[in-house]
């Protein structure tokens, strides 16, 4: 041990001392107060990149004109370009192929414009390409267009191709802002309008009129009036007043029409004032001024913005004119069905948005509709809830799980539903008359529209300490966001931006997603409040690895995953006591943090569409020994049930984007649209949002006290004491601290177990839904006809709901844990297709079809029949005939089992048997269609009809069609099938079968065109019944001389629904080839008099007249291009053939003859076929294949030679020549030229020389000046420096 | 009384002379109807006309059927969906106008120009049949003693106009008979149709959607009460829009797939 030596004379040295005390203690001081005033610690992030969730990474190509039927230019992967690309593959995104390029497409012809197309498919159709894709273009600036009557907001040249083809002069005014105001300025046209007189007065001095504008007048050269009628007096007419009444197009009054057919005024009874002694009557004087005028029988001057337009009278609906058949029908819809029940006369075409339950942002304590919540009504104390801290909840999005939100249109008297996109990807906004852009909303109606939910703006709006600064003002002036503030403790509080419309989640996923939630929280908002730098970057390394999996939802949620660190100091004597944070153990932590966590998505403690609320979405973690977890907030949640009842009054605001047009304006949409949760991960990848440092530590603070004693006292007496205390103080443990971190992780919401019927949230009461009569559990989904059940709606009753029949129009939301049993059957009455039918003896396990006289049915007549089920079911039926004869009172053995498995083989399989007419639908009505042979073609079809019955014919007869049982089966949803054996029986009239046979669907039809060439054609077609079938070229050949054989199915069971097949050959002789076919029924029958033979049919085939001939194949031989990738158009022209060349022209790459190689044309289907390409240099065999509707086919191929031509182009010659100097290129260029550029580094927008035939350029010679010139080839090669450079002197330079 | 007897037995006797003389027309000569009614003068213009009318109806009709596509159209939804006994959207093939296959992105105008689209598919389409109908006419003018004479070859033109489609042919042939002279030169039909009324109305929900992910089809019923529009959001993200023409009740349906968010899963 090493010995220390005490110098006792440096210890003695007072004044050593008291400066060796002094420096600890400044040095002590800088630590305790380093401490008291350190910021927080930086944090670390870690985020994931989340872009690989989109699959947005790899190496791109771009397919163009792919048959994979995606897209003109379709993005694929580069490994894709040989397995998913038929047509042209080039490297990188379809953005920077020229061809597929998204612009504008112009076309001139009819004045429209075509926002975001592809220039390729714009020019192919003479269409003018601009690169604006949002058509911000001058051809396409749209204005108030006037023609006559009529107003609509259109471009100047769409305004002139409608004035043209209606012969009438057009006014166009661009600065008409919207569509609304055009049409508007109709009623203002009083002033220009009159009677216009024409032609030359007749015998008794009268002339002809029209009733038109001054423009049109003038066109036609009449003598126009204005303001007055063509029955005024005045003008000595033909026209005589008020011949009859009458609608006017564009117009919504009903007139009075004079006996020229021109207007007059709107119709009133009191005809004198209507007429206005023959001048203009403005609607506005015209009777009934400023009403709808619905019901009225005096007055027609009917407005379609109050909701009734001039309409023919409807006997019973309508109320009649005193004159003609003429009136204002009534548009609107009386009683509409609006939000949260009410119910509303509505205008026609007034929309309005009807939600699910609460929207967008609301506070628990006061909620629209339902006011300061009386949770007392709910068994829960105010007390309670003081103790909880309701308080300080504040907002959360509101949006219940599976909410979607509606639009409502009244259109001509009917309510039409148009849902928003589900998971509310769209919401449901009502627009603002002031900024209504293109929507409607005049005269005081509601307008709504479904449109986009910027929710992902909200997230990527947050930076690593949540929202502050400049995210606080963006989040409030975004009208889907919102600012979450979370105030917990002093210590723990920050803001978040939002959604105010949280998304909707896919909720099939897995059962949770915990772990998304974690790595979401871990990636995204690393960080606790005081922790040391060196735990979290391990944390983070060790965890940010395994987030790369999550999910997006595990992502958002994850975004509300926060911790909170206490801080807990031990004081002597009185021990641990929390000094920081403190608040985040109180049940106030968990409500907080559970809010933000369902405003984020579907996450956390929330409420479905029933009301239902689950729990599970959120979980609470504590690290450390001190203090209490917060509690969880079992039973106050299921106050959340409130928000699945939608308050009247509460409305989604459109804010800045309360019309259709508005979308367009927003300059960060397409950022949005374009990378989506990219943005997230790049943004809110930091921290935690609510980080603040605590203060200062314990010891630091014994130090500073310790410090301050020394200060105030002498030096030695406070610094020995301070000692002690020190000393004693850190052998209790005095002052020591301790952090614990308490961890609110957010995720995915979860589904109420089973089918949410049985969890009916303690508000289902107060907001009736759930467990009402309006549809439990599952059914909850189809309980309101104007609110189509989805898969999100269904999915968020339970766990085990589910859709079926998805896209049939037959969706139902089911519990797949349904207890139905095995579908129990009964017959189904409105299935009887024949009145001649009906049902007997019914039973449980089957009912017999019989004829309404009890007697059996017509062989060979279709009959229709059918089943219903207590349950959704899927229903088959066996074609398989029964032959036994049991009572269907008896009960069949596999009644009694109940193991599926067992019942499948006690009778059909439900695989192998056929499915209803209705298909693999589930239903509760099922129908069926069959026939049945007779008595006779039974027999007859028979080789040894002895040998096959047991006893007598006729009894094997009377087995056969006597008695046949069709076995019905059913299985439910959860494909549990019926036990009994369900059997239909049926029997056939044994009479003898006089009914000839009936021959129906050829193939090919009668008519058919077949190849050129071709020498006979193989046909098909179906008989009703089993028959003999023969063909002759001569309708009057007799059955038994006809030459022609046909092979047709004899076997009585072996008929479909068609009826039995026969198939021949039939030979092609003639260009129109006629055949004549018979059949004879009973096929085997023996006594020939027995036999029916139906009547001559006459099938037609044609054969094509000339071959399909290929004639032209362009391009061929030698090209060449500046740069590869080479866009070529490949041309076909055909001719020939059935129908002149319209073919079907495919082409494959080196001529192969694998005919799956073969890509058809994207322009094809005429006689002219094309298809643009772009391929790289080198020599091309293209392979070109036509086929015609009649199957002729012709080939050809084209070889083509692509040279890529990367020389610039070489003076050849240059010199003067009267006054001009001329330079001569060895190839077709553009030369520039320039006096002051010695660089030569010319654009297109230098001097251009004058090129009258690309090879010779001249400019006008300039003495005393240097003319420094540049040329370029079609494929802009040119030299780096001057092409030549020309010198007054006569020096010529030319370069490289 | 007696007058009443007589009266009755000269009406048999009439009645019986009627039926003889019609058996014994129609025994005596062999073609009774061409005696009586003898064939009416053949307008050769007329029945050009007639024949590429009922090709345009042929093909308008078909395209609206199979909206707006004489083939198959290169991008489509199959889709069916009952919603009522109106509003049934039949299962079928429905072209999509308007699509991407992306996420957040806008939809790419698939047809653009449409009604030149439109166009050359009925030139296409037309091209053999009016050379058809030329030769059907010659045949039968021959067949009724012309001689025929061509003068020009052919070329016709085809335009959509509202409430119809327009076609100019020029063509000129002459056919010659011993006492007449018959001329067919240049002449234009128009066809009644909705085709392109529907097309301009498909074009502007198109043009609606792809510039601002929506289109206000209310707005477009209110300037052409002619038209229904109806939109129907599939739960694919896809939009299925109706466009009726009332005054025919012909219908087409288009798809669309355009600013469609993500679900997160």
């Amino acid at each position: 041990m090493k010995e220390i030596k005490i110098n006792y004379k440096w210890v003695n040295n007072k004044k050593s001392f008291v400066v060796l005390f002094e420096t600890g203690m400044l040095i002590l001081s800088i630590f305790a107060f380093a401490f008291m005033i350190s910021e927080p610690i930086k944090t670390v992030s870690a985020s994931i990149d989340v872009s690989s969730m989109l699959g947005s990474g790899g190496d791109k190509s771009c397919c163009i004109n792919s048959e994979s039927g995606v897209n003109n230019c379709l993005e694929i992967s580069s490994s894709e370009c040989s397995t998913s690309c038929d047509g042209t593959c080039t490297s990188g995104s379809c953005s920077e192929v020229s061809e597929c390029k998204l612009g504008c497409c112009f076309d001139a012809v009819e004045g429209l414009c075509d926002p975001n197309a592809q220039k390729q498919s714009c020019e192919s159709r003479n269409g003018t390409y601009f690169g604006d894709a949002s058509c911000n273009v001058a051809q396409c600036k749209q204005g108030c267009c006037t023609l006559g009557f009529d107003a609509q907001y259109i471009t100047e040249d769409r305004c002139k191709k409608l004035s043209n083809n209606l012969g009438i002069p057009y006014n166009f005014e661009l600065n008409v802002k919207d569509e609304a105001t055009c049409i508007g300025k109709l009623s203002n046209q009083s002033e220009n309008i009159g009677a216009c007189l024409i032609g030359e007065e007749d015998g008794n001095g009268k002339v002809n009129c029209k009733f038109t504008t001054a423009e049109e007048c003038n066109e036609i050269k009449g003598n126009f009036n204005i303001n007055m009628l063509c029955s005024n007096v005045d003008l000595n007419t033909v026209c005589l007043k008020q011949n009859r009444t009458g609608c006017i197009e564009g117009l919504d009054e009903v007139y009075w029409i004079d006996s020229c057919g021109n207007r007059e005024n709107v119709y009133s009874s009191d005809k004198d004032k209507s007429w206005n002694k023959g001048i203009v009557l403005s609607k506005e004087e015209s009777c009934n001024s400023g009403r709808s005028n619905l019901g009225s029988s005096t007055c027609g001057n009917c407005n379609y913005e109050l909701g009734s337009m001039c309409g023919l009278y409807r006997k019973g609906i309508d109320t009649k004119l005193k004159n003609g058949d003429y009136t204002c029908r009534d548009l609107n819809c009386h009683d509409a069905a609006g939000h949260a029940g009410t119910k509303k006369d509505r205008v026609n075409g007034e929309s309005w948005c009807v939600y699910d339950g609460q929207i967008g942002s609301v506070g628990l304590g006061s909620i629209p509709g339902i006011g300061n919540l009386d949770l007392s009504s709910l068994g829960i104390s105010s007390n309670f809830l003081g103790g909880l801290g309701l308080g300080s909840i504040g907002l959360l999005s509101a949006d219940p799980v599976g909410s979607r939100h509606f639009r409502y249109v009244c259109i001509n008297g009917e309510v039409k539903v148009e849902p928003c996109a589900d998971y509310r990807k769209e919401i449901c906004v009502k627009t603002d008359s002031s900024n209504s852009g293109n929507s409607s909303s005049s005269s005081g109606k509601e307008s709504a529209l479904c449109r986009t939910n910027m929710w992902e703006q909200c997230i990527s709006m947050n930076g690593g300490s949540g929202c502050d600064g400049a995210c606080l003002v963006q989040c409030v002036a975004n009208s889907d966001c919102r600012i979450h503030p979370i105030y917990v403790d002093k210590n723990f509080k920050f803001n978040v931006c939002v959604p105010k419309y949280p998304p909707g989640f896919d909720l099939s996923g897995g059962a949770n997603s915990t772990a998304g939630s974690i790595a979401g929280s871990l990636s995204s908002y690393l960080g606790s409040q005081s922790e040391t730098l060196s735990t979290i970057t391990s944390t983070a390394s060790a965890l940010t690895g395994s987030s790369s999996g999550s999910s997006e939802s595990g992502q958002l949620c994850g975004m509300a995953t926060q911790t909170c660190t206490e801080t807990w100091i031990k004081k002597c004597p009185d021990g641990w006591e929390c000094v920081s944070n403190c608040d985040c153990q109180e049940r106030g932590f968990t409500i907080q943090m559970n809010n933000l966590c369902a405003s984020m998505g579907d996450c956390g403690s929330f409420t479905n569409i029933a009301g239902v609320v689950t729990d599970q979405g959120y979980s609470i973690s504590k690290k450390g020994k001190r203090g209490d977890k917060p509690p969880r907030i079992t039973g106050l949640n299921m106050v959340y049930g409130i928000f699945a009842k939608p308050s009247k009054d509460q409305f989604a605001s459109g804010g800045e984007y309360n019309s259709v047009s508005a979308i367009d304006g927003i300059s960060y949409v397409s950022s949005l649209f374009g990378d989506g949760y990219a943005k997230i991960k790049g943004k809110v990848s930091g921290g935690l949002f609510g980080k603040e440092q605590i203060g200062m530590t314990v010891g630091g603070g014994v130090v500073g006290g310790v410090a301050g004693g020394l200060i105030g006292g002498g030096f030695m007496g406070a610094g020995i004491g301070a000692a002690v205390i020190i000393g004693i103080m850190a052998a209790m443990g005095c002052g020591k601290t301790e952090e614990v971190e308490i961890t609110f992780t957010c995720s995915k919401w979860q589904r109420p177990y089973g089918d949410g019927g049985g969890l009916t949230g303690i508000v289902s009461d107060l907001i009736q839904k759930g467990n009402s009569s309006s549809g439990k559990g599952c059914d909850y989904c189809q309980s309101d006809p104007l609110k189509p059940c989805s898969k999100y709606r269904c999915e968020s009753l339970g766990i085990s709901c589910k859709l079926i029949n998805e896209n049939t129009g037959q969706e139902q939301c089911i519990s797949s844990n349904s207890k139905d049993g095995p579908p129990i059957i009964s017959p189904w009455e409105e299935a009887l297709n024949n009145s001649n039918y009906k049902y007997t003896d019914i039973t449980e396990n089957g009912f017999r079809v019989r004829a309404k006289d009890g007697g059996c049915i017509e062989a060979f007549s279709e009959i229709t029949f059918g089943v219903e089920t207590n349950v959704l079911a899927k229903c088959r039926i066996s074609e398989d005939l029964s032959e036994t004869d049991e009572d269907l009172s008896e009960t069949d053995e596999s009644n009694d089992k109940t193991n599926s498995e067992e019942k499948v083989d006690s009778g059909y399989n439900f695989d192998s048997m056929t499915p209803s007419l209705s298909g693999e639908i589930f239903l509760l009505n099922h129908s069926f269609a069959t026939f049945f042979e007779s008595g006779e073609s039974i027999i007859s079809n028979e080789l040894n009809p002895e040998e096959e019955a047991n006893d007598t014919i006729e009894n094997y007869v009377l087995d056969k069609i006597g008695n046949i049982n069709l076995h019905v089966k059913c299985a439910n949803v959860n494909a549990v099938t019926n036990d009994n054996d369900y059997r239909i029986n049926f029997c056939v009239k044994p009479g003898p079968d006089r009914t000839p046979p009936v021959i129906s669907s050829f193939i090919p039809p009668s008519g058919s065109t077949v190849k050129f060439n071709l020498t006979e054609k193989q046909i098909a077609f179906f008989v009703n019944e089993p028959s003999e079938c023969k063909w002759d070229k001569d309708k009057l050949t007799k059955f038994e001389n006809m030459s022609g054989k046909i092979q047709c199915i004899t076997d009585g069971n072996l008929g479909t629904r068609l009826g039995y097949v026969c198939n021949t050959t039939l030979p092609i002789t003639d260009n129109e080839n006629k055949y004549y076919i018979r059949c004879k029924d009973k096929p085997l029958e023996t006594n020939l008099s027995a036999r029916n033979l139906g009547s001559p049919y006459e099938y037609i085939l044609k054969k094509t007249e000339s071959p399909l001939l290929i004639n032209s194949i362009l391009p061929s031989g030698n090209m060449s291009s500046g740069t590869e990738p080479v866009s070529i158009e490949l041309e076909v022209t055909t001719s020939g053939g059935v129908e002149n060349g319209i073919s079907i022209c495919e082409f494959n790459i080196a001529n192969e003859s694998d005919e799956s190689l073969y890509v058809k044309f994207y322009d094809t289907g005429a006689s002219e076929h094309k298809q643009p390409l772009q391929i790289k240099k080198g020599k091309w065999n293209f392979g070109i294949k036509c086929t015609d509707a009649a199957e002729n086919e012709a080939l050809g191929n084209t070889i083509i030679d692509i040279q890529i031509d990367e020389d610039y182009p070489l003076i050849s010659r240059v010199y003067y020549s009267s006054g001009s100097l001329i330079v001569i290129t060895n190839e077709e260029s553009s030369c520039y030229y320039s006096y002051n550029n010695s660089l030569c580094d010319l654009t297109k927008e230098d001097l251009m020389m004058n090129s009258p035939d690309l090879f010779e350029h001249d400019i006008s010679w300039k003495p005393d000046t240097i003319h420094y010139i540049q040329c370029m080839d079609n494929w802009e090669n040119k030299p780096s420096k001057c092409s030549i450079i020309v010198k007054p002197n006569k020096d010529i330079i030319i370069q490289e | 009384m007696q007058s009443k007897k007589a009266q009755v037995t000269l009406f048999v006797i009439i009645g019986i002379i009627i039926v003889i003389s019609v058996i014994l027309l129609f025994s005596l000569f062999e073609n009774p109807i061409s005696t009586f009614f003898p064939p009416q003068t053949v307008e050769p213009t007329q029945i050009v006309s007639e024949c590429i009318d009922n090709n345009i109806k042929e093909v308008t009709d078909y395209m609206i059927i199979h909206n707006f596509y004489l083939g198959e159209p290169r991008i489509y939804k199959s889709f069916g969906y009952n919603l009522g006994k109106n509003d049934e959207i039949p299962f079928d093939k429905y072209p999509y106008l308007c699509y991407t296959d992306k996420y957040y992105a806008k939809c790419i105008v698939q047809e653009p120009a449409l009604i030149s689209f439109l166009e050359k598919q009925v030139t296409d389409y037309l091209k053999p049949k009016i050379a058809a109908c030329f030769d059907n006419l010659k045949s039968e003018m021959i067949k009724d003693g012309y001689s025929v004479q061509i003068d020009k070859e052919g070329e016709f033109s085809v335009e959509m106009i509202s409430r119809g489609v327009k076609v100019k042919v020029a063509r000129e042939m002459i056919f010659v008979k011993a006492d007449s002279q018959k001329n067919v030169g240049t002449f234009s039909s128009v066809t009644q149709t909705p085709i392109y009324d529907l097309a301009i109305t498909a074009q502007e929900i198109v043009r609606q959607e792809a510039k601002w992910c929506n289109s206000d089809y209310v707005m477009i019923m209110r300037n052409n009460p002619k038209i229904e529009i109806n939109k129907f959001q599939t739960g694919d993200d896809n939009k299925i829009y109706t466009v009726k023409d009332t005054l025919t009740g012909k219908v087409i349906r288009f798809a669309i797939r355009g600013c469609v968010l993500k679900t997160p899963a």
